[in-house]
């Protein structure tokens, strides 16, 4: 067994057991109705009387500069009401304000250089539609200097390689990592590690540019009218089409730093984003039409990106190789390892285009081992071709899995008696998960030596099982405010974008939980003049702030069992309870007060965020997850078909038990997609990117879908309410599929997507 | 507000009901939309706009002659009727103006209007034509004149269906939410077709809506458990 931790529920309540709403699936999600009936309006189908259309000049070449520019035929079409240019002295000056991230790809908004083809440069044209907008593109006379472009992270280490951000780094191509995070360190001593083990292995794998291919393409309008609320009378209120859940990057939040203004300035137009899977790549149409909009005098302009548009957002290549030492029992004395990391366009949290990198894979995933002998060293390298989206941590792990896989099978192991051996993990998590699994998936009935198992049908069979850590992502402060209204019912507002975790209704279960009331006296409302970002919306972050909804709850309960215990002629609010929304007497059942009868305002807030929500760093490891997979392989064809998936998760507490199961089928539909054929392809002889649509890029279709069994776990030792935490990326990843297919044909593929030429490959038969 | 945008268009907007009445707006539809009395009352009114210069007129034959005299060498815009939802509407049609550019711009009936892959490979803009289901992104508005069109504003609006629309909040059949009214749309065809599907029958169905969120089997129980109720 590895090291283990003990979690202690905190904060009031934490411990409650007798949950009466909590936990069920019989909750309709509060937007549901609006969403499947069409009438939810997304950010895409917005539109206004008198709305103007704005689109930016795109580079035909991977990379390339302006020489000569000349817009003035553009300027002069029928139906053009404003073009603008990089030279533009408010479009140069953008955005006014960055955070610190930003500085890493500091650029004007709108610049003379395009990164990637499709890449928005030197030019934004707003006309009356889109036939005239595209008209005048076509009017503007430019000569690109053609540059050097590099879509491979490898090709930019080369000693010859071009240098293409020399403003960046003059002397190679090696940026930056988000937040400053070192990208060499060691800890504990590998050599002693190495010298401790017995056996030593040493692995190549790499990730290609997969797209979370998020449903609709970006897409925003704004316009400035007069605050309708008074504020600010002598100001105009800027509106914009959605808020986005990651404080700094979101359209309202790009709006607001590209102008230079202030967020009570800003109003969201909608909740609706769809689905973002960390994906949170912004285009320039989050800073750009708000100022448009401005210049001409406050009308809406819309500008939207395409399909194609939105495939320039990938998750980023790393290639990685890495060494490890390992006792005759399976135990990790060393890791030795080295990752090339592709940080895309201006490394990463580019201005541009608001890229995401956060825990590319290094070694960092051998955190999660109890053997602390770890060496790492990561390059990561400016590129071409995409804006790296985020890697939040789930192929830290993957190599790891990987790493247990090979122990196994040098050994001659359970990959989950590998995974016990080795992994630092808070008890009984990771235990109850592989118990869980086991059963599900019949491991003990199923499991086998890898190449030795064959189907009826002459396939090879394979499966495997896969950890991960549960995220609780902490790194910001909630702000929840409850008031109990005259009508008796108790209201939050919040002003988040809404991408699909449910969890204004997991919020609205735990509120009326706690405080006693009905759910529908319990009203979490969309309020666009709200934006302090007090919730969460990734599945990890509407998990702990549910923390703060309890906590806020709690402090409004009390108020009113005092007001409650004094309409009723006492002085003991001890007394009383409150029970489906009325204050009544433990006493004398005959005393009720329903809260409506209170007649006035009573008001609650909690700000703050749960004791160490943000745990992988600390090397505490609180809820975990493992997924099982069967896969077939056919050693003829190279085809694999993807058996059986389980998918185990320990939520620590279940809030809505539909939605947090949906969280897993999602990742699963996706990463069987990622592990057998998607991948964003460029040319590289023009940079040009290859399949960019959603024909020749193949996204899971319902008849895709592996057939997927859910197993929610509860050991309540999460970081929000009731010990509950998310789910988020955490089963995001190919390597399920990956080892199952290891299993099958005892050799692994280093390289997402496992296609058939792969398969084959790994066989010896191409 | 913007000069040319109204309280009154925001609340249009803003207030659209389940009966798909148009709403919205200028732009290149160049309908605008009614209110909120007229909706009850399911009339029009339109205004026409030049789709060169954005010029707007109150009726067609004053956008005629505004193109014979400013833009003789151009194709005048048609003024179509488009039946939708069981209301015919006039709308004002550009020859490659496509169903869900019509829907979303000239009528302001977004729900099936999603543009995902725009060239018919998601399944997001799923329209009822006739009874049978057609991509809006990738079938031309004028192609529809003289056809029945069935939007999911009217099949939400529709009590038959009902069980379908519960069905499908029941089981969670959206995360994001930005395919579902195309899934819906085509299980209410399937389902007109097929009143008992096997699972493999719903996936067949459904196998070109994309769903990134993963719905596909919540699809499934949905779909099945709606049928028994229908």
């Amino acid at each position: 067994m590895g090291k283990t931790s003990e979690w202690v529920l905190e904060g009031t309540n934490d411990d409650r057991e007798d949950f009466k709403i909590v936990g069920s699936w019989g909750v309709p999600g509060r937007q549901s109705y609006d969403m499947a009936t069409g009438i939810a309006k997304y950010p895409r189908d917005l539109y206004y009387p008198g709305t103007l259309t704005a689109m930016c000049l795109r580079s035909p070449y991977g990379h390339a500069k302006v020489k000569i520019l000349d817009t003035s035929k553009a300027e002069a079409l029928e139906g053009v009401k404003l073009v603008l240019t990089y030279e533009d002295e408010e479009i140069a000056s953008m955005p006014k304000r960055r955070p610190s991230w930003f500085e890493l790809g500091a650029s004007p908004l709108l610049c003379d250089e395009a990164e990637c083809e499709g890449d928005e440069c030197g030019a934004v044209v707003v006309a009356i539609n889109e036939e005239v907008c595209k008209k005048a593109l076509d009017l503007i006379e430019v000569e690109w200097t053609v540059l050097p472009f590099i879509l491979d992270p490898r090709e930019g280490l080369r000693p010859d390689a071009p240098i293409i951000r020399p403003e960046m780094n003059p002397t190679g191509n090696v940026g930056g990592n988000t937040f400053g995070a070192p990208n060499t360190w060691e800890t504990g001593s590998v050599e002693q590690g190495f010298k401790e083990a017995d056996y030593t292995l040493e692995y190549d794998w790499a990730l290609n540019n997969f797209c979370q291919m998020r449903p609709m393409p970006p897409a925003y309008i704004s316009f400035w009218a007069n605050d309708p609320w008074g504020n600010n009378p002598y100001e105009k209120m800027c509106y914009v089409t959605h808020p986005q859940h990651f404080p700094a990057i979101g359209s309202l939040a790009a709006a607001e730093l590209g102008m230079g203004t202030d967020e009570d300035h800003m109003r969201a137009l909608t909740p609706y984003m769809a689905a973002r899977y960390c994906d949170f790549v912004e285009k320039r149409g989050a800073q750009l039409a708000p100022v448009l909009s401005r210049r001409l005098g406050g009308v809406p302009v819309r500008m939207v990106s395409n399909r194609r548009h939105a495939f320039d957002a990938c998750v980023p290549q790393s290639y990685v190789h890495a060494r490890v030492g390992f006792t005759e029992d399976g135990v990790i004395t060393a890791v030795q390892g080295h990752n090339v990391h592709q940080a895309g366009l201006r490394s990463g949290y580019a201005d541009k285009t608001a890229g995401h990198l956060v825990l590319p894979p290094s070694m960092n995933g051998y955190r999660t081992i109890s053997c602390q002998n770890v060496y790492c060293n990561m390059e990561q390298v400016l590129t071409n071709g995409t804006a790296a989206t985020a890697d939040p941590g789930q192929h830290q792990v993957d190599q790891v899995n990987l790493a247990f896989g090979r122990i196994a099978d040098e050994l001659g192991m359970d990959i989950t008696d590998v995974m016990l051996k080795n992994i630092h993990t808070t008890k009984p998590s990771l235990e109850k998960c592989i118990e869980e699994g086991k059963k599900a998936i019949d491991w003990d009935n199923k499991w086998h030596l890898p190449g030795t198992k064959q189907l009826e049908d002459g396939r090879m069979h394979g499966i495997a099982a896969r950890f991960c850590f549960s995220q609780t992502w902490g790194m910001i402060s909630y702000n929840v405010n409850l008031s109990l209204r005259p009508d008796g019912k108790v209201y939050m507002p919040y002003c988040e974008g809404y991408t699909g975790t449910f969890w204004p209704d997991s919020v609205r279960m735990v509120i009326a939980e706690e405080i006693g009331m009905k759910l529908e006296d319990v009203i979490v409302y969309f309020a666009p003049h709200f934006p302090n970002w007090q919730q969460g919306d990734a599945t990890d972050r509407a998990s702990t702030c549910t923390w703060a909804a309890k906590e806020a709850a709690i402090g409004l309960k009390q108020q009113l069992l005092v007001v409650g215990a004094g309409f009723l002629g006492s002085t003991d609010p001890s007394d009383f309870d409150i029970v489906d929304s009325c204050v009544v007497s433990k006493s004398n059942p005959d005393l009720v007060l329903p809260l409506s009868a209170i007649g006035a305002q009573y008001a609650s807030d909690f700000v703050g965020r749960p004791m160490d929500a943000f745990d992988a760093t600390l090397g505490v490891l609180r809820p975990m997850n493992v997924d099982f997979c069967e896969v077939a392989v056919d050693t003829e064809t190279g085809e694999v078909e993807i058996l059986n998936y389980v998918s185990v998760h320990d939520f620590g507490k279940v809030m809505r038990l539909s939605s947090a199961l949906g969280q897993l089928e999602q990742p699963i539909t996706m990463s069987a997609g990622r592990a057998l054929r998607e991948q964003v392809i460029w040319d590289k002889n023009t940079g040009v990117m290859l399949n960019g649509n959603m024909i020749d890029y193949k996204p899971p279709t319902s008849l895709d879908q592996p057939p997927i069994t859910t197993v929610p776990v509860e050991t309540r030792c999460g970081g929000g309410a009731y010990g509950s935490t998310g789910v988020a990326h955490a089963h995001c990843s190919a390597m399920p599929v990956s080892l199952a297919i290891a299993n099958a044909i005892g050799a692994f593929i280093p390289q997402e997507p496992f296609t058939p030429d792969k398969v084959l490959k790994a066989l010896g038969k191409l | 507000m913007p000069e040319q945008v109204s309280r009154r268009d925001f609340f249009k907007i803003g207030g659209m009901g389940a009966a798909g009445v148009a709403v919205s707006t200028l732009g290149i539809g160049s309908v605008l939309g009614m209110t909120p009395e007229q909706a009850v009352a399911t009339e029009v009114e339109f205004v026409y706009t030049c789709p060169i210069c954005g010029k707007q007129f109150s009726d067609h034959e004053a956008l005629k002659a505004h193109f014979e005299e400013t833009h003789p060498d151009a194709a005048i815009p048609e003024l179509a009727v488009l039946h939708i939802n069981g209301v015919d509407y006039p709308v004002q049609i550009e020859p490659h103006w496509t169903l869900r550019e019509t829907l979303q711009f000239a009528l302001g009936l977004t729900g099936s209007a999603k543009e995902m892959c725009d060239r018919g490979a998601c399944g997001s803009c799923s329209v009822l034509i006739d009874g049978n289901v057609a991509l809006s992104c990738t079938t031309l508005a004028i192609e529809c004149v003289g056809k029945d069109i069935q939007t999911i504003e009217g099949i939400a609006a529709d009590e038959t269906w009902r069980p379908l629309i519960d069905a499908y909040i029941k089981y969670d059949c959206m995360q994001c939410g930005y395919c579902t009214p195309g899934q819906l749309t085509v299980a209410k065809h399937l389902l007109e077709n097929n009143p008992s599907p096997t699972e493999e029958d719903i996936r067949l169905a459904l196998s070109g809506n994309i769903c990134r969120c993963g719905t596909y089997m919540r699809h499934v129980q949905a779909i099945q458990e709606a049928a028994a109720a229908l």
